[in-house]
């Protein structure tokens, strides 16, 4: 109410003032004594009203081009220690969480197991191969069947 | 809570995922599991013998096996094998090594009595398997007849496997693209 109504404030402490005068002179007194209270407490007001000032303008203002403007970003994340944020993390459990995720006994039971060894592999791509072959091949003499007049049979495997 | 995204299906392999397999792995795969049907009926039977020394090894001497009976637990045992392992996991042993899983009509888990069937088919016509190489979507007879597909997989969970949108110029062949039209391989197969 203060910062919103400084007029108010001001008639406030005038009226303070006439009903009673020995309060001026006590704050008059405080300053002398204590001149730091009136930085503090300038600061304190400063303080409130970026608080409620921040927030206006971040609402009009779009703050993060600017800030690249102006901050170098680079700069200021190479200042970063981020072995120390590194150290407040629980690695641990994180990849725990991402082992659970990615189920990873299933991806090394899966590579472990059916297709691991690169001698079956070989063989089987060996084999595919030579059932392409095969294939390739009866192809091949039911295209010559088809060059002779006699029309090839379709072949209906389906039962 | 997301499926990892991370495939371990080598790049060049990837494309054949879900693809019907040839008659190559497929004969390989069988030969395996057969390998291993063999080495279950030759253990039964020198666990028999060595059942028959422990029980009364003074007058102990090597029981021979009829040849009837051999083949009557052999084919037994590999009914039984392939039936289990089609309807639990859809593979057997010689498809894991291979890369193969036998899947349902709808591309899914066979159902059990449909992976006996299949096993009765595959263990007394082997020879059905041959139909594969000649077939334009690498059915065999036990395939035709029962609806039935076995698809390139090697990854270890079932789960839904799509031909990866990776372009090689060593793709899958064409006749598989044509025997692909309105089939599982076009509409994602759910294994």
């Amino acid at each position: 109410m203060r910062a919103r109504d400084p007029l108010l404030g001001i008639l406030r402490i005038a009226g303070r003032a006439v009903t009673d005068p020995a309060s001026v002179v006590r704050a008059t007194t405080h300053v002398v004594t204590d001149p730091g209270s009136v930085l503090r407490a300038a600061e304190a007001a400063v303080g409130r009203a970026g608080s409620q000032l921040l927030p206006l303008v971040g609402r009009h203002v779009d703050v993060t081009p600017l800030v690249e403007q102006v901050v170098d970003l680079d700069g200021l994340v190479a200042t970063v220690d981020v072995d120390a944020i590194i150290q407040r993390l629980d690695l641990a459990s994180l990849v725990q969480e991402v082992i659970a995720e990615i189920d990873l006994p299933g991806i090394i039971r899966e590579s472990t197991g059916s297709v691991a060894s690169s001698t079956v592999q070989g063989v089987r791509m060996q084999s595919i191969t030579g059932d392409e072959a095969i294939a390739r091949a009866v192809d091949r003499l039911r295209r010559r069947k088809a060059r002779t007049a006699v029309p090839e049979p379709v072949l209906d495997d389906t039962p | 809570m997301t499926e990892p995204q991370i495939s371990f299906v080598p790049l060049e392999a990837r494309p054949f995922q879900g693809q019907t397999a040839g008659i190559v792995t497929r004969s390989i795969a069988a030969a395996i599991d057969a390998t291993l049907v063999g080495a279950c009926v030759v253990g039964t039977y020198v666990g028999f013998n060595v059942f028959l020394f422990l029980i009364n090894p003074r007058d102990f001497s090597w029981e021979g096996s009829p040849v009837l009976l051999s083949f009557a637990v052999a084919f037994s045992y590999a009914v039984l094998y392939l039936t289990a392992c089609w309807s639990i996991t859809g593979r057997s042993y010689g498809c894991h090594v291979m890369g193969l899983r036998v899947v349902g009509r709808r591309g899914g888990r066979m159902h059990f009595l449909a992976a006996f069937v299949r096993a009765v088919f595959c263990t007394f016509v082997p020879i059905g398997l041959l139909w594969s190489g000649a077939s334009r979507t690498n059915k065999s007879l036990q395939d035709i007849f029962l609806g039935t597909r076995v698809v390139y997989d090697w990854t270890s969970r079932r789960r839904t496997v799509r031909p990866l949108p990776v372009s090689l110029s060593a793709g899958p062949s064409s006749r598989r693209d044509e025997a692909g039209a309105g089939g599982p391989d076009e509409a994602g197969m759910s294994l």
